[in-house]
């Protein structure tokens, strides 16, 4: 009554697997920019500051 | 934006997995495939979904040729990504599906081989843009060959009444005298519909997840390019 079962169940987990990790990676790869933006952004405030109390002095 | 993303996150999962449910556990087993049928329902929503990842980068390939926005630039990079990916496994599906019905995985068959044509210029499309340094330059080139890409869909669409081939007509619905009627049962065609719903669903958060993701690495490489000046 089965017969081909396997068939489906390799296509389903295929798919599911697939997307499992693109989903992770792609989160991964936001996270990861996101924290080398903020940490250039960061540096730069720091950067403009600084130049700023050099010129007041 | 981001709680969008969430709610089109886990209503597309939960969708997915109540349309599994619904096609393994309350339909019957189709008297002339059996049970490998089941793999229609993975396999024609991730081609609908495909032909309109692809519709998406040709829309915004024009808007960004004629605007010249780079959001829209992103908006095509990410319809690529996501598109190229239910490619893949369309090829994957179908041929697994193959093997049950027509016992093999693989014919060069004119149906198969456009869709595998359309995979690799969409790889092509990738390469292209990883061999750019110039950002405007890249957007326009991947512009001009998302535009490119897309004109095989047409072709794979028609491929099946154009030439003999060993892949089925259309699915869904199958013109009769005129008039186009389902071409398959109600019982098997209401979860179909559903699965191509939520599926498409599916792909408008990863299309959104991944259009954040390229804008900040537009903004990551302006941030970096402008350390270097």
């Amino acid at each position: 009554m089965l017969i081909g079962i396997e068939y489906v169940v390799v296509a389903y987990v295929i798919w599911l697997f697939t997307f499992v990790c693109y989903i992770f990676m792609t989160k991964r790869r936001l996270k990861i920019t996101n924290r080398a933006v903020a940490a250039l952004e960061e540096k730069f405030t720091e950067s403009s500051t600084h130049s700023m109390t050099e010129k007041n002095k | 934006m981001k709680k969008i993303i969430f709610l089109l996150e886990w209503t597309s999962i939960i969708g997915l997995l109540a349309c599994a449910l619904w096609v393994f556990l309350k339909l019957p087993i189709e008297a002339s495939q059996g049970f490998p049928q089941k793999i229609m329902y993975l396999h024609v929503p991730s081609v609908i979904t495909t032909y309109l990842a692809f519709f998406v980068v040709f829309v915004f390939s024009i808007a960004y040729l004629w605007k010249r926005e780079l959001m829209f630039d992103q908006i095509a990079k990410a319809s690529a990504e996501v598109g190229l990916v239910f490619c893949a496994l369309v090829l994957i599906t179908g041929a697994i599906w193959g093997q049950t019905t027509w016992g093999t995985y693989w014919v060069w068959d004119a149906r198969l081989t456009t869709t595998l044509l359309l995979f690799l210029i969409f790889m092509g499309y990738f390469l292209l843009r990883m061999s750019v340094n110039d950002r405007d330059k890249e957007a326009r080139l991947a512009s001009v060959l998302g535009i490119i890409g897309f004109l095989d869909i047409p072709i794979i669409h028609k491929s099946v009444e154009w030439w003999r081939t060993l892949h089925q007509p259309s699915t869904l619905f199958k013109v009769d005298s005129g008039e186009a009627k389902p071409s398959m049962p109600s019982e098997l065609l209401y979860p179909l519909l559903a699965t191509i719903f939520v599926m498409l669903a599916f792909y408008l958060f990863l299309l959104l997840l991944r259009f954040q993701t390229e804008k900040r690495i537009d903004t990551l490489n302006q941030l970096l390019a402008e350390t270097q000046d």
